[in-house]
């Protein structure tokens, strides 16, 4: 089966598991170098082998559920591959969480374990196991930024359906900046390799990713916007990384200033956002360069999503969402996922106002700190802003402001010019009485600006 | 350990920051100084609340409220 079986046009019921292009491009393309990550590189034979070696320690396994427990992107793209191979379900646990893999294990009867691309099996094979589900599935964890993480249980074709081939000959190299084994990092991981694209897997600094896309020549950066804002803060510019051609932002609301802050710093490039859960799947993607969505997408739909606003909430329907959760009913999800995003009609436009679930009640107003982000960003010399609410005895809330300048110096100066415009343009209560500079932006490993309501104390 | 006098200068030099983020002039201040005195509104004194109990890692408000109306009466809850 070669890549240009697929089409472009390829309606969700013709879309198959990636594993056979994933191998096949490993084999097409074997003295490619698909993959670094850090020091290692790794071609398309590297890749093919290890897989192999994983495939046949996993021969018997058939019919059950094995566990990446690697937030490496090459034990990621061995496991992507293994339904060519053999008939099973992967979950995907990535480093952080591995004190969880023992219970997740039981809840997904898993039968062996998948790390540094050895295999280690978990049970005596045709032992009673638990099974969520059918054979077929990949299983992806939430972020679990609300307690424990949820098993989200996909279709390999639901997974791959939004991911766009592009022709081998194409040479691409994108920056790896999400975790690998996230329902993002495995768009990003399936989207290159299947097109024998570069991965280059970025670092935990900045600075030595900036080196890093610069050494290697990156092409295609899929990040956050935070991220994003943070890179450029370190030097991130069309002169440093001159081959850019495509950012898509995700995973956080892209507002106009950071749409427009890309635009800037890399002129030559596409510059879209999407719109994606670990639960809904891939909805859509927006390329107009302005920040929302199209507000005639509400009633007419786009890419067999549908959608719908009740109390400022965004549901959303899609061919491409989750199964349902694992250890839940197996009924399939077939009616309206509640997104949790706030959203708000603007003329033209359907903005993202921010999490339903992040809102701040100061003294019984309820603010969304992202609206507060915003007008903090609008200030030049900030780099980016964290809001959160912090418990106040006398207030229920409070908000507070953690600000990163772009150089330092004078905060004072840059403090007083962040209250003189956001005094013209937030409520009182959305005022953050506590502001205080930071260096840089804590990153959840989601990539995301980690936004955990805190205490100070 | 905090005593009455750091802590009323603490709570001065907040107070005068938070009429700065405002875009006031300065604050006439002291000890015997009101609090809710106009410039400064319920949601600065949450504020500052929120900062001597982490200077301090004392709650006075642990078991409900307490009443206080002047910085020396503010610092007298948090100084040790």
């Amino acid at each position: 089966m070669g890549l240009s079986l697929l089409s472009r046009s390829a309606s969700l019921r013709d879309y198959m598991p990636p594993s056979p292009l994933l191998t096949n491009a490993f084999q097409a393309f074997s003295s490619r170098v698909l993959l670094v990550n850090g020091a290692t590189t790794y071609s398309g034979a590297d890749l093919l082998t290890r897989f192999e070696a994983v495939s046949q320690a996993l021969a018997g396994h058939s019919g059950s559920c094995v566990i990446c427990a690697s937030s490496e992107p090459e034990d990621v793209l061995t496991s992507l591959c293994l339904p060519a191979e053999i008939d099973v379900s992967v979950l995907f646990v990535p480093e952080y969480l591995s004190r969880e893999v023992p219970s997740l294990a039981e809840t997904v009867g898993a039968s062996a374990l998948i790390r540094s691309g050895a295999v280690t099996p978990i049970r005596r094979i045709g032992e009673d196991r638990k099974t969520s589900g059918p054979s077929d599935e990949v299983l992806l964890l939430t972020s679990g930024t609300g307690g424990k993480p949820k098993v989200v249980r996909h279709k390999w074709q639901t997974l791959f359906a939004r991911v766009r081939l592009s022709g081998s000959e194409d040479a691409r190299v994108w920056l790896l900046t999400y975790l690998a084994t996230s329902f993002a990092g495995i768009q990003v991981l399936l989207t290159a390799a299947v097109a024998a694209n570069t991965i280059v897997r970025s670092s935990s600094v900045h600075r030595e990713t900036l080196a890093i896309g610069a050494r290697h020549g990156v092409t295609h950066l899929s990040c956050t916007p935070t991220f994003l804002r943070s890179l450029i803060a370190a030097g991130a510019h069309e002169t440093v990384l001159p081959r850019i051609r495509q950012v898509t932002l995700g995973g956080e609301i892209a507002d106009q200033r950071t749409l427009d802050t890309a635009r800037s710093h890399f002129p030559g490039a596409r510059i879209s956002h999407i719109y994606a859960a670990t639960e809904t799947g891939a909805l859509f993607s927006v390329s107009d360069a302005r920040a929302g969505f199209p507000k005639s997408w509400l009633q007419n739909g786009v890419e067999d999503v549908r959608f719908k606003v009740v109390d400022d909430v965004l549901y959303v329907s899609s061919p491409r969402a989750m199964i349902a959760y694992a250890g839940a009913d197996n009924t399939r999800v077939s009616g309206w996922i509640d997104t949790g995003d706030v959203v708000r009609v603007i003329e033209d436009r359907v903005l993202f106002m921010g999490r339903r679930d992040r809102r701040i009640n100061v003294g019984g107003s309820k603010t969304a700190p992202e609206e507060v982000e915003r007008a903090i960003l609008e200030v030049p010399g900030v780099a980016d802003a964290v809001v959160t609410g912090v418990p106040s005895p006398l207030s229920g809330q409070m908000v507070l402001a953690e600000v990163v300048p772009t150089e330092a110096g004078n905060t004072e100066e840059l403090r007083q010019r962040i209250f003189a415009h956001i005094r013209g343009c937030l409520a009182n209560h959305q005022i953050p009485r506590i502001l205080r500079f930071r260096t840089d932006v804590p990153l959840s490993p989601s990539g995301k600006k980690s936004t955990t309501t805190q205490s100070l104390l | 350990m905090n005593s009455h006098e750091q802590l009323v200068a603490f709570i001065v030099a907040r107070l005068q920051q938070l009429a700065r983020d405002k875009g006031l002039q300065p604050l006439s201040l002291n000890e015997g100084s009101a609090l809710l005195n106009g410039s400064i509104d319920s949601l600065d004194l949450a504020a500052l609340v929120v900062e001597l109990q982490e200077k301090t890692n004392r709650d006075p408000f642990e078991n409900g409220l307490v009443p206080f109306e002047s910085v020396s009466e503010l610092a007298g809850l948090y100084a040790s």
